[in-house]
């Protein structure tokens, strides 16, 4: 085979469909040798290319995801504020019940309170006068006492 | 049934993948790459990314370890990537999109730094020219040309992960590489005039 590879057998050859023929004439062939090694660079070269930008786009996003964990906790915040915000005015009307309540409460103490000083035969102030006179039922057992 | 986390533990040679958070640490790179390299769009790589992982784990239970994981993986977003690409729907949208990842600049990204800056424009130019070259091409030969020379995929593998017969991953290989030949013997010729 003296003549050069054609076209067709260069490509032949990169695909690993080459003739024991085509093989010797590469061996022998300086020009033809030169020709396919260009070919393989810049298919090396393709590779290396595609390769460097596929690992730089993946870093590109790598970096962009460490963000995207910030906006994780970002959101956390966001919805503890929100929980927050609308769990603040129940609480306060829970309190004001609460409150409302107790004050309800003490107003129906003190007036038992009072109803049960206004129940009593004698006013609170004169109770230590009570045990003095003779109508208060203590004073008639003390009566009764005495005269055995 | 072989567990697919016990597969891919075996694949990686690394410690048994006991959840499914190892695995999409392992293979999500791979994916990612393809799907970026397919439709050079990251924030859909992205998304079919994530989609990919969900489908797969979706689907663990009718995963039968006849395949490595990579492949059963590549299978599902070859997959997601054709249905991505046949949605008429979208193409509007995916002119619209902005976050396209520019070809000249995915061209910067060249592997040996050490060249000198005549050496490097011209690396550059031809990742350029690959990279247009492989955009322009028809969708099952874009995707065969990416398996085979950006994920050093053999041709049986590329056979399960398309479901394509051998002869039509061949052929589809074939004319693939010979229109990114010709786009960069093309932008080669330009350069020197």
């Amino acid at each position: 085979m003296n003549q050069h590879l054609s076209s067709k057998q260069i490509v032949e050859w990169m695909i690993e469909d080459h003739s024991v023929e085509a093989e010797h004439h590469v061996e022998s062939c300086a020009e033809c040798a030169a020709q396919i090694g260009r070919l393989k660079d810049s298919l090396g070269m393709f590779r290396g290319a595609v390769r460097e930008t596929a690992a730089h786009f993946s870093e590109s996003q790598k970096v962009f995801a460490m963000p995207k964990r910030w906006m994780a906790v970002l959101w956390l915040t966001a919805a503890a504020a929100l929980v927050t915000v609308t769990a603040f005015p129940v609480y306060k009307v829970q309190e004001n019940r609460q409150k409302a309540a107790e004050i309800v409460r003490q107003d129906a103490e003190l007036m038992e309170q009072v109803n049960a000083g206004l129940s009593e035969g004698v006013a609170a102030p004169m109770k230590p006068l009570e045990r003095l006179v003779s109508w208060g039922p203590a004073a008639k057992r003390t009566e009764e006492k005495r005269s055995f | 049934m072989l567990s697919w986390m016990a597969v891919a533990a075996e694949e990686t040679g690394a410690a048994p993948l006991d959840d499914f958070d190892s695995v999409v640490r392992v293979y999500r790179p791979k994916i990612f790459r393809y799907i970026l390299a397919s439709l050079r769009e990251h924030d859909t790589a992205e998304n079919l990314t994530q989609e990919c992982f969900v489908k797969a784990y979706q689907a663990r239970e009718r995963f039968r370890g006849e395949a490595r994981v990579s492949t059963w993986l590549m299978q599902i977003a070859v997959n997601l990537v054709r249905d991505h690409c046949s949605n008429s729907r979208l193409k509007f949208w995916k002119r619209a999109l902005r976050t396209a990842v520019d070809v000249s600049a995915a061209g910067e990204w060249v592997a040996d730094r050490n060249l000198s800056p005549e050496a490097a424009a011209v690396a550059q130019q031809r990742v350029t020219a690959v990279w247009s070259a492989a955009e322009a091409l028809p969708e099952r030969q874009r995707t065969v040309f990416l398996l085979r020379f950006v994920e050093d995929m053999e041709v049986l593998e590329i056979v399960t992960a398309t479901g394509m017969a051998e002869g039509t991953v061949k052929s589809h290989l074939f004319r693939a590489l010979q229109a990114v030949r010709i786009r960069i013997e093309s932008t080669a010729l330009k350069a020197t005039k």
